[in-house]
């Protein structure tokens, strides 16, 4: 691993991001990288003195009471609820869809074999439905974290990589509208 | 970010009933950090109080558009385009020099100063409010990443969306800042 994979992995430990099986590799690392351990030790320091208290006055009476004047006009009580369309097929959601599926046939399939192999009833009866489905639910359950953090960090991967191919990157333009200094 | 409290969520199902009180303890709720948030991007540049207001007003009338997930990660995103908005309305300010045809002030310039600013010298030796002072120095977008992270405790998934960039983007952003502010704070880290 190299110290820029190891930082962004650093950072993302810090926001609870990172997936429990690469914390290994992470800590093997620093064991033997000053540099990133400096630069942890940076991230804690920052995050220890940092405090944004003493920025945030109380709500002004004008500015609630603005806003409670915006949420009595909008009350959502008083609108007509209208359907929210939202595209659900996007290839992440529909990726995890196709394995959620798999994984609940998987888990029916295997619930029934076992039903069958332990000679307890040769028929589907609601109890052995119930079971099957039950462990299949929960695979689920256990299988889709993991999915999601494994496509995220399939993303920095591919960032990396092509961060890689297409160096320097400094230069692309930010949001602000400068050059050099977003990234 | 892990979402909800579920005293928030209870608030904001009083809210959507039409109780205007619980939508009151949302905006004390999350004030701390979207003021605080708010006052450090626009620095110097409009009113915080009024993007703050904007933003909740924002909220409200779109709240229909809220996915139930994370409302501050949601107020975040709309103060974000707020601000961004009004950086973008300040731009025809910056006008080419008669003489050289270049501009005498760079967008960047007004959206972020360079080198350490008076706040940093006066600041003292509280590092809590070198390190406000010193968030000064840093590009917006750096500065954006380490304060969701730090006032919104945001998730890096959730920064990637708010600024529309990749989530190896985002990261590139907060390490980046993490060194900066360092490098900018090396004195009063060695001096304790």
């Amino acid at each position: 691993m190299n110290c820029s994979k190891a930082r962004k992995w650093l950072l993302l430990d810090d926001a609870g991001e990172l997936p429990g099986d690469r914390r290994a590799r992470l800590d093997a690392h620093l064991r033997r990288c000053a540099e990133c351990r400096t630069f942890a030790a940076s991230l804690q320091d920052l995050r220890g003195q940092y405090s944004a208290d003493s920025a945030a006055p109380a709500t002004p009476a004008p500015t609630l009471s603005a806003i409670l004047a915006a949420a009595r006009d909008f009350a959502p009580a008083r609108r007509r609820a209208e359907p929210v369309r939202r595209l659900w097929w996007t290839p992440p959601r529909a990726l995890a869809a196709v394995a959620a599926l798999f994984l609940f046939f998987s888990a029916l399939a295997a619930g029934l074999w076992r039903q069958r192999m332990t000679g307890a009833a040769a028929t589907l009866t609601d109890a052995t439905i119930r079971e099957a489905v039950s462990t299949a639910v929960a695979a689920i359950e256990s299988e889709w974290s993991a999915i999601e953090s494994d496509l995220a960090m399939v993303r920095i991967e591919i960032g990396d990589w092509l961060d890689a191919a297409n160096e320097p990157t400094a230069e692309r333009p930010g949001a602000y509208g400068e050059k050099g200094a977003g990234t | 970010m892990a979402g909800m409290q579920p005293i928030e969520r209870e608030w904001l199902e009083q809210y959507r009933r039409g109780d205007l009180e619980a939508l009151g303890k949302l905006v004390e709720q999350y004030r701390r950090p979207l003021y605080s948030f708010i006052l450090k991007m626009t620095e110097g540049r409009g009113d915080p109080e009024e993007v703050f207001q904007e933003t909740w007003i924002r909220a409200i009338r779109h709240l229909d558009r809220f996915d139930d997930q994370n409302l501050l990660g949601w107020l975040f995103r709309i103060a974000h385009n707020l601000v961004i908005d009004r950086a973008r309305k300040s731009k025809p300010e910056v006008q080419p020099s008669p003489r050289t045809g270049q501009t005498t002030t760079t967008w960047f310039d007004q959206v972020a100063a360079s080198g350490l600013g008076p706040a940093t010298v006066t600041a003292g030796r509280d590092l809590g409010k070198q390190i406000e002072a010193a968030l000064e120095n840093l590009p917006p977008e750096q500065r954006e990443v380490f304060l969701l992270r730090m006032d919104g405790d945001m998730s890096f998934k959730e920064i990637a969306k708010v600024q529309g960039v990749s989530i190896n983007t985002a990261l590139a952003r907060m390490h980046y800042a993490v060194r900066k502010l360092r490098n900018l704070l090396k004195d009063a880290y060695e001096g304790l």
